[in-house]
This record gives structure tokens, C-alpha cells and sequence, in this order.
């Protein structure tokens, strides 16, 4: 075990190469590029033995991996913004395919208006494509999420998304632990699927399917998705086990008597944290609920953890213009008709839209204005210039 | 979990491939945990839904069919360009017993009617006959005659020559009588004699001749031998005889004991009521041997006691039944099927689209080295050279030459390839005749299913 300082993208590298990636095909994006050039890096200097594909396109990058994991290879990318939404037909594809493929989205506001910062609207964009979504908040937590990530993905045959937030994880160090590789090999084993393109025994994949098959596939892939819920909180407690760091499929941090429970995802929880802190140290009862798994959606732990609360603030450092922030409407309907939690003031925040910085001053105007009742039915636009 | 039943999947085998047994999912526990194959497409059978069936047919190249030898001109070639001369001059010789002398004189109508000739340039057939000529050959072998006959041919220019030669093949007695000391002396002193290298007809007798045909020669007609002791010996006669400038093929009435030497005029299809006019002589070579070779053939079936009525049908070629071709002949002795149709292939039904890069035309001092052969009785390494260069150029009209193309445009997978021959699965074509439309050389037929049976 070594503790070695470096950035998100770096973490993302070493994630890679300690799963053993076979393949990896990539196109470098800001804020993703540093990921692909350490990748290339580890292949070039031999540390990774990995087949290394250069890209015309995310398109393409998408393609040659489906193909490739189809082969039977693992197989790893990363990408941002822009990229991945020209992956996006790709993405259903190898969902549907069912390939644990994992990938790496350093996350960037859509353009235009063309930018390079942080927010999570590309990645929310890919909610629906049938891939697991886990979003991290520090560099240890993504390079961890890429190794369980794997272990997930090729026990339930989906393919895993993380979240990096774009420059706050990115271009930030961090100590980062490095385990031995062994021990990460008998954590995750070598993949060995099922099913792979063998020319010896030659298949047929995904040909045309009427829709007198085509219902039942996808409810096979909805089957697979509600145990990923079983198999990551299995898996997570294993890696605990074995390295000393778990992380949930959401955290509940000061919750159990809240009177108000912040709710976020993402690089913006490490600050959401102080706050709670320095709020707790001063005997207001905060309490923080950090969502890792955007899909499957862990809607019995968020239920739990929001029981308690007299009012819910969540924050969203996404916006789906028309009706606001992705994990607002996620949480409002796990708690719609849930036990309990039912009924409770839900409020939606939208802030650090595009990489503005959500500092702890602007937690205290949120927890502010959600002490003043205001609507829940519309998004609050944080530190909007009005 | 990898030990879960999930996936499990039932792995498509050969057995169950060939079964063509539909693979039913009732139960969500029968599917696969993702869409891959558990059987085959092959219980689709979606060759049902085919209205154009498409099938090989080999047709006529209009170099054939204007041959009055009935030369395979297309089959030599393109069975030369397979690296097998031997083969080829089997074929050339087959039909044509005096390839060297028509390679050099022949009028050549195969080429006037090239279908090249549209494209760029016409294929030098006359050389690629006239090396061949040179090449180790061996005579078809024609199953015995029941009873031999004597045949007495009188002179011997080309039509009496090929006469002699086809009767002979047959396995009949042939007998030549000359009335010079040499052979052929028409050719030898005739308006082309000059094409002709010496030796090189002294070659092509000597071949035609060999053990098997007795010469007499000065032996002129009404001279040194009359009509009447010829048809007291013989079974048959040819040669200019009855008239002057004219042939004629004479079968004396031996069957009859009311007129027991009374000879008539024979037309073999005098039988059928066709018309009676002898042929009148000089005639071109190729026709000369075209005409000798048609009647040896149709004298040789109604020995053989077949209608040569249908015989001709059987055996003619390009549809003309004035051509008739010897290898037909031979296979319809042994009872072989002809799948050949003598459709001839027009320029039009060619796809040169389709056509993998045509070989350019010759150069120009290629076609000198073609003029040289006319004039020289040996072949050189360059004549081969130029041999092969012009047979590549051949459009192989009607007649498939494996180029793939219909094997590989096919969207279904549904034509199989196997030691050249190409097989079309009718379980699996759907009838998109696109095979036939890349077709360069029109091999392809397509036709109505429903009328495929008929």
C-alpha cells in the first residue's frame, strides 16, 4: 500500500489499471484529457497490458469498447460533456447488450454557451440509457468506484457510469491510497463472461427482435438493475472488508434528528459536510444525505434516512430546464406514497450551475431560505443575479 | 451469480443449427439474459418468400454460336486462362481437326462477332486457335459402332478432310481416295496457301490421317476408279462426286434387292423432309469443315439407328442447325444431361459494371507478334506470352468463370461456393435476382417460381 498525492483524473487512471483493463479506447476532452494521457502512459511504459485504441470519436470509442467487451475483454474509457452525449445511442446499445463496461464521465456543463466547467447536466442527460450511475466525491472515492465498479458490472452484466465532478475533483490532489495489487485481484477476479464473440462458437448478437421478444429483454435488464442494488451494497461491503473503506449506496451523515436534511451529490458534499459541522457545533440539528447511486435508484435508503426530517433540501448541481433539478425529482418521488417519509416539504436548490463555487456561504443562504418556507413546487435558483 | 441460471443460455449447436427447429421462448425463465442466438435463423425459411428464382445456366457467347465449326471458343479460352492447355486444346480439337489451318485462314466470324468488339477491341481468337493448335491433344473417344462401316471420301480438301476425320473418330473404315500424290493439294496451292507455313499442313494431316484412315492416292474419279465400284464397296461416299462443284453425300441402297445398285443422294434429313441442295464448292475452310462434320455426325446417328431430326436438336449450337457440335454428340451418345442452354449472350445481357478491372487491349506490337503466327509453323515463348494476355481479355460471355461476384453480393448469405461451382440455397434466396444483375457475363437466369416447375 502506498499513499501517493493526485488529482481526480489521475485516481481514475490507477482505478483502471488496478482492475486489469484489457482494452481501452479513449478521445481526450477537457476536463478528461489527463486521464487518457496516464492511461496511455501506464500502457506505453507496460505498467498496464492493455490494448490501447486511438479514437476517431467518443462514438467510436463507444463502438470499439462494446465490441471488445463482447470479445470478452475489460475494457475501460472516460470521457465529458460533449462526448459523452455523442455517445449517447452507444450507451443503450451496450446497456441492452448487457456489457460491464465502466466508464469515467469528468463531468461539464452542456454548451452551448460553450464552457469547460462543472455541472452534472451531461451526465443526468444519460439517466435513462440503462447504465449504473455512481457519483463520487473525492479522488480515493472514484478510484475505489472503478474497481467496484467492475465487480458490479460483470455480476449483473450492466455497464457502470461514474461521476467526476469536472475541475472540483479533476484538477484537485488529494492523498490517494494504492493497494497492492493482489489484493485487489482477489477482490475482482478475471472477467469471464457468459457469452462472447468465439469464432470457434459462432453467434448471433442482437439481431432483430420483434416485439414478441422484445418486452421480456428489458424487463430482464430491469430484473439486473434491482439486484445491482443487492450485488453493489455486497459488493461495497466486501471491499470494506478488505481494504477498510466503504462508502453506501447513499451516506447519512447527522440525519437521524434533522430538522432539515441537505441532499446532494457529487465533490459539492465534502463542503455540504463542513457546513453540517459547523451548523451541528452551534446545536442547529443539519443533516447531510449524500446520493452515490443516481441508477438503481437506492429509494429505501434515501426513505430511511429522509424519515426523520421535518424538511428535505436538495440540491442539484444539474438543471432540467422545465422542471429543475434531476435529483430533486428523484427524491421527491422515492418519497411520493412512502412510509413515513410521505408529505414532508421537499425543496428544490439549483447552485454551482456551470462551475460557479458553492461555498459554505452559500449552504447558509440555502439553509436560510429553506427555513423561510418557500414554494416547493419550483426550483430555488441559488445566488441568482436578480 | 455466475453460477446463477440467469445465465445459463442454450448454446446454439450444429445439430440443432442443421435441425432447423424454431426455437420457442414461453417462459421469461427461457430467455437469455442478453439477445444472443439460441438456435439458428436457419427455421426461417425465407427462401418462401421468393417470386424470381435465379439459377446458373451457361449460355452461348456469340463467338460460338457463329462458328460454322461449332468451335467452344469461350470454353477453350477460358480454360486455357485456368492454366490448362492440354484441357483446352482437348476442346479446340474436339470440334476442330484442323485448328492450325483455320487459326491462320479462317474467315473468322467469331471475332466479326465479338461481343468486345463493342467494348474495345475484338479478342485475337485466331491466335489463341492457332498456338493451342500446337498443344498435345487427345481425340474424343466415341463409344463403338455397333456395326463399322466403309467410308470412301473422294479428294481432300478441308470439308473431305473433316469428313474423313469424324467418320474415322467414329470408328468407321475410312478410305481416302486422292487424286494427286500429296494430300490437300487445294490448300496447298489455294488463294491463302501463302498463310500457311510449310509443315504446318503436313502436321495437321498427318494427325488427322495418323494410322487410322487408308490413303490411295492417284486415284482420280472416272479415271483410275469409277462411281459404281465405289458404291459397290462402300457404305457411304463423300466428296465432289455427283456434280461438278458440288458435295455430295451418297449412300448406296444396299437394302433393297430390287434396285440393289441403285445409289441416291443422302441428306440425313432428307428423312425429316428438309430440303436437298448440295452444297456447293469452293467453300470458306470453316465452313467447308462445319458442313463434313455435320453430316459425318447426322450419317453416324442414323447408322446408330437415332432419328437425326432430333438428333440435330440435341446436338446443334447457338440454335443454328446448320452448326453442330461433336462434344454434344458424344454426350448424347452416353446419355450425359447438357445443361448448356444455347441462348447467345448479347452485349446487352453483359454487366461489365460488374467486370473486375477488363484487361486492357492489346499493344501494339502484341498484335504484330499475331501477325508473325499466321506466317510460322513454330510457337514461340512470346506467342504464349500473347496468348495469354489476349484469352485474359476474354469476356467469358455466358459461361461463369467463378469471379465471386454473385457469391459476394448475395445479402443472404444464400449462395455457397465450393470448388468453383456455385450452389444457390432456394431454402434461404429470396428472389432479389441481385445476383443476376452483377452477373458480368450473364450467366444468371431468373424466372417466374411458379414457372420454375414446368
Amino acid at each position: 500500500m502506498e499513499r501517493i498525492i493526485m488529482n481526480g483524473n489521475s485516481a481514475a487512471a490507477y482505478g483502471a489499471m488496478l482492475s486489469r483493463v484489457q482494452v481501452t479506447a479513449a478521445y481526450p476532452i477537457s476536463p478528461q484529457t489527463g486521464i487518457v494521457e496516464q492511461l496511455a502512459d501506464f500502457v506505453a511504459s507496460g505498467q498496464l497490458g492493455a490494448k490501447f485504441i486511438m479514437s476517431e470519436s467518443e462514438h467510436s470509442v463507444m463502438a470499439s469498447l462494446i465490441a471488445a467487451s463482447e470479445s470478452g475483454a475489460r475494457v475501460f474509457t472516460a470521457t465529458s460533456s460533449q462526448g459523452l452525449a455523442l455517445m449517447h445511442e452507444l450507451l443503450h446499445w451496450a446497456a441492452g447488450a448487457r456489457l460491464p463496461i465502466v466508464m469515467v464521465n469528468v463531468n461539464r456543463a452542456m454548451s452551448a454557451p460553450w464552457t469547460m466547467y462543472c455541472d452534472q447536466s451531461d451526465i443526468v442527460a444519460q439517466r435513462d440509457t440503462g447504465w449504473l450511475h455512481v457519483y463520487c466525491e473525492e479522488n480515493q472515492e472514484t478510484l475505489d468506484a472503478i474497481i467496484q465498479g467492475y465487480k458490479v458490472a460483470e455480476k449483473v452484466m450492466l455497464p457502470v457510469l461514474i461521476n467526476m465532478d469536472g475541475f472540483y475533483n479533476s484538477y484537485t490532489t488529494e492523498p490517494v491510497i494504492i493497494d497492492e495489487i493482489e489484493k485487489i485481484d482477489r477482490y475482482l477476479p478475471p472477467y469471464d463472461p457468459p457469452v462472447k464473440l468465439d469464432p470457434e462458437e459462432p453467434h448471433t448478437l442482437h439481431g432483430g427482435t420483434g416485439p414478441h421478444l422484445f418486452m421480456e429483454m428489458r424487463y430482464k435488464m430491469w430484473q439486473a438493475m434491482e439486484h445491482s442494488l443487492t450485488v453493489a451494497r455486497e459488493a461495497d461491503d466486501e471491499f470494506g472488508r478488505i481494504f477498510g473503506r466503504s462508502y453506501g449506496l447513499t451516506e447519512a451523515y447527522c440525519c437521524q434528528d434533522a430538522d432539515l436534511v441537505l441532499v446532494s451529490a457529487g465533490s459539492m458534499v465534502g463542503t455540504l459536510k463542513e457546513v453540517v459541522d459547523d451548523y451541528r457545533s452551534r446545536g442547529e440539528k443539519i443533516g447531510l444525505l449524500k446520493i452515490r447511486y443516481l441508477r438503481p435508484f437506492p429509494t429505501q435508503e434515501v426513505c430511511q434516512a429522509l424519515a426523520s426530517a421535518r424538511q428535505v433540501a436538495v440540491i442539484d448541481r444539474n438543471v432540467s430546464v422545465g422542471m429543475g433539478g434531476v435529483f430533486w425529482q428523484e427524491v421527491r418521488s422515492a418519497l411520493y406514497g412512502s412510509n413515513g417519509a410521505a408529505n414532508k416539504p421537499v425543496l428544490g436548490f439549483l447552485a454551482g450551475i456551470g462551475g460557479r463555487d458553492v461555498t459554505p456561504e452559500s449552504v447558509d443562504k440555502i439553509i436560510e431560505m429553506a427555513r423561510s418556507n418557500p414554494p416547493q413546487d419550483v426550483p430555488i435558483w441559488v445566488e441568482l443575479k436578480v | 451469480m455466475r453460477k446463477d441460471d440467469k445465465f445459463q443460455i442454450q448454446r446454439p449447436t450444429a445439430k440443432r443449427i442443421q435441425s432447423q427447429q424454431p426455437i420457442v421462448l414461453e417462459k421469461l425463465d427461457d430467455y437469455p439474459y442478453k439477445s444472443v442466438a439460441m438456435g439458428s435463423t436457419r427455421s426461417n425459411l425465407t427462401g418462401l418468400w421468393r417470386y424470381w428464382r435465379p439459377y446458373y445456366q451457361t449460355k452461348r457467347a456469340p463467338c460460338d454460336a457463329h462458328c460454322p465449326i461449332g468451335n467452344h471458343v469461350v470454353d477453350f479460352i477460358q480454360t486455357l486462362i485456368d492454366g490448362h492447355w492440354e484441357k483446352a486444346a482437348n476442346i479446340l480439337r474436339g470440334e476442330n481437326p484442323l485448328p492450325a489451318i483455320t487459326g491462320r485462314i479462317c474467315h473468322r466470324p467469331c471475332e466479326i462477332n465479338c461481343n468486345r468488339h463493342q467494348y474495345d477491341e475484338r479478342i485475337a481468337i485466331h491466335s489463341i486457335e492457332t498456338v493451342l493448335a500446337e498443344f498435345k491433344s487427345e481425340a474424343l473417344n466415341f463409344p463403338p459402332a455397333e456395326q463399322p462401316r466403309a467410308v470412301a471420301v473422294v479428294g481432300s480438301g478441308p470439308a473431305e478432310l473433316s469428313f474423313a476425320h469424324f467418320m474415322a473418330s467414329l470408328h468407321h473404315q475410312v478410305t481416302i481416295f486422292e487424286a494427286e500424290e500429296v494430300l490437300a493439294s487445294s490448300l496447298r496451292h489455294g488463294p491463302r496457301a501463302r498463310h500457311l507455313a510449310a509443315g504446318v499442313l503436313d502436321a495437321e494431316i498427318e494427325r488427322i490421317v495418323s494410322a487410322r484412315i487408308k490413303v490411295r492416292y492417284n486415284q482420280k474419279l472416272d479415271r483410275d476408279v469409277t462411281l459404281q465400284e465405289l458404291e459397290r464397296d462402300y457404305d457411304a461416299i463423300f466428296g465432289v462426286v455427283e456434280m461438278p462443284e458440288h458435295l455430295s453425300l451418297i449412300i448406296p441402297d444396299k437394302g433393297t434387292t430390287e434396285n440393289e445398285n441403285q445409289a441416291k443422294s443422302f441428306d440425313p434429313l432428307l428423312a425429316g423432309g428438309a430440303q436437298n441442295e448440295p452444297v456447293k464448292t469452293p467453300l470458306r475452310v470453316s465452313e467447308a469443315i462445319g458442313y463434313a462434320k455435320w453430316a459425318a455426325l447426322l450419317l453416324d446417328s442414323e447408322w446408330r439407328g437415332l432419328n437425326p431430326q432430333d438428333t440435330l436438336a440435341h446436338i446443334q449450337v447457338g440454335g443454328n442447325n446448320r452448326i453442330v457440335s461433336a462434344m454434344k454428340y458424344l454426350a448424347l451418345l452416353k446419355g450425359h444431361t447438357i445443361q448448356r442452354s444455347e441462348q447467345v449472350v448479347s452485349y446487352d445481357m453483359l454487366h461489365l459494371e460488374f467486370l473486375d478491372q477488363p484487361a486492357p487491349s492489346v499493344k501494339p506490337s502484341l498484335v504484330d507478334q499475331a501477325q508473325s503466327l499466321l506466317t510460322t509453323s513454330f510457337v514461340s515463348r512470346d506467342d504464349i506470352q500473347y496468348v495469354i494476355q489476349e484469352a485474359g481479355r476474354c469476356f467469358s460471355c455466358g459461361r461463369c468463370n467463378n469471379c465471386d461476384n454473385c457469391w459476394i453480393y448475395c445479402p443472404d448469405a444464400a449462395i455457397a461456393r465450393e470448388k468453383g461451382h456455385y450452389q444457390i440455397d432456394y431454402d434461404y434466396c429470396k428472389g432479389c435476382t441481385l445476383c443476376a444483375a452483377v452477373c458480368p457475363r450473364g450467366v444468371i437466369s431468373i424466372i417466374e417460381e411458379e414457372k420454375w416447375s414446368e
